[in-house]
């Protein structure tokens, strides 16, 4: 076993345990707090498939970002109601059977096929510095988005203007 | 010792699975929203780890480029929805879908 294997197992392990006390915490804090676990366990994933800058803009839009929106929006809706008649819905039992069969059967399918993706192919990312040092990650990560994804990275920043504009108006608070 | 793409692709649906419980179960809005985030997460660890298995020549980070995507919509959908879940709060006094039922006959 690999230190690479081991190092994942353990960023497996965490990023599990988060989840699975994300989904059976009572109150909603500690859900959102466990949820941050797991985004930094999967940041660390990332790291591990050579996607360092994937890992970079988890940590700083997820934990950064997200985690405080969720937070500012816990603090500003009311819980009451919730203490009163549990976090789940009354048939949960139900949903937690029909997803533990869902999830069964993806790592089953995952499983079954695991033969036809052993090794990966020679031109898997590694890709370190270049002659000036500069890493080449990033020079083919913006070639490609400057490039090859212009026009969709424009259009994300459009939409991100758009949710900005319809955020802002939707949680304003009216006059009448 | 199976290859990292299985084991990457196993946590991925087994994370998915409890974004998918918390969606259907959780009463709270915003722990609904927690598990799409959690949903959203795992698709993209699938996207990247394909990528990095399936690489035909260096430098062919599309699936990067793809992951990179469905992170700033994800968090434009937070923005979006914490709001909606805020006017919710605001207009029906709860954060529980099931407390917007006005067009209920």
């Amino acid at each position: 076993m690999s230190g690479e294997n081991i190092v994942f197992l353990l960023l497996a392990l965490v990023a599990l345990a988060g989840a699975f006390y994300s989904a059976t915490a009572r109150r909603v804090f500690h859900s959102a707090l466990a949820l941050f676990v797991v985004l930094g366990a999967i940041a660390g994933i990332y790291l591990l498939l050579d996607a360092e800058f994937l890992a970079v803009l988890q940590l700083l839009l997820y934990v950064g970002g997200v985690a405080v929106l969720i937070v500012f929006g816990i603090m500003l809706t009311p819980v009451h109601e919730e203490e009163k008649r549990g976090p789940f819905v009354r048939w949960s039992y139900i949903a937690a059977a029909g997803t533990v069969l869902l999830a069964a059967s993806l790592v089953y399918l995952f499983w079954r096929y695991r033969l036809d993706w052993d090794a990966a192919p020679p031109g898997s990312t590694p890709l370190g510095p270049d002659a000036s040092g500069y890493p080449r990650l990033f020079a083919f990560f913006s070639d490609l988005l400057f490039k090859d994804y212009l026009v969709p990275f424009e259009l994300l920043s459009l939409a991100l203007l758009a949710a900005l504009i319809g955020a802002l108006v939707t949680a304003r608070k009216r006059e009448d | 010792m199976t290859s990292q793409l299985t084991n990457v692709l196993v946590l991925s649906s087994i994370l998915f699975g409890f974004g998918v419980y918390m969606v259907i179960a959780r009463r709270n809005a915003i722990g609904v929203l927690i598990g799409i985030e959690l949903m959203l997460n795992s698709a993209n660890l699938n996207i990247v780890a394909f990528n990095r298995y399936s690489e035909p020549c260096v430098g062919a980070l599309d699936g990067q480029v793809l992951a990179l995507f469905v992170m700033a919509l994800a968090v434009a959908e937070a923005a979006v929805g914490l709001a909606l879940i805020i006017a919710l709060a605001r207009r029906f006094g709860s954060v529980e879908p099931e407390s917007a039922d006005t067009l209920k006959g």
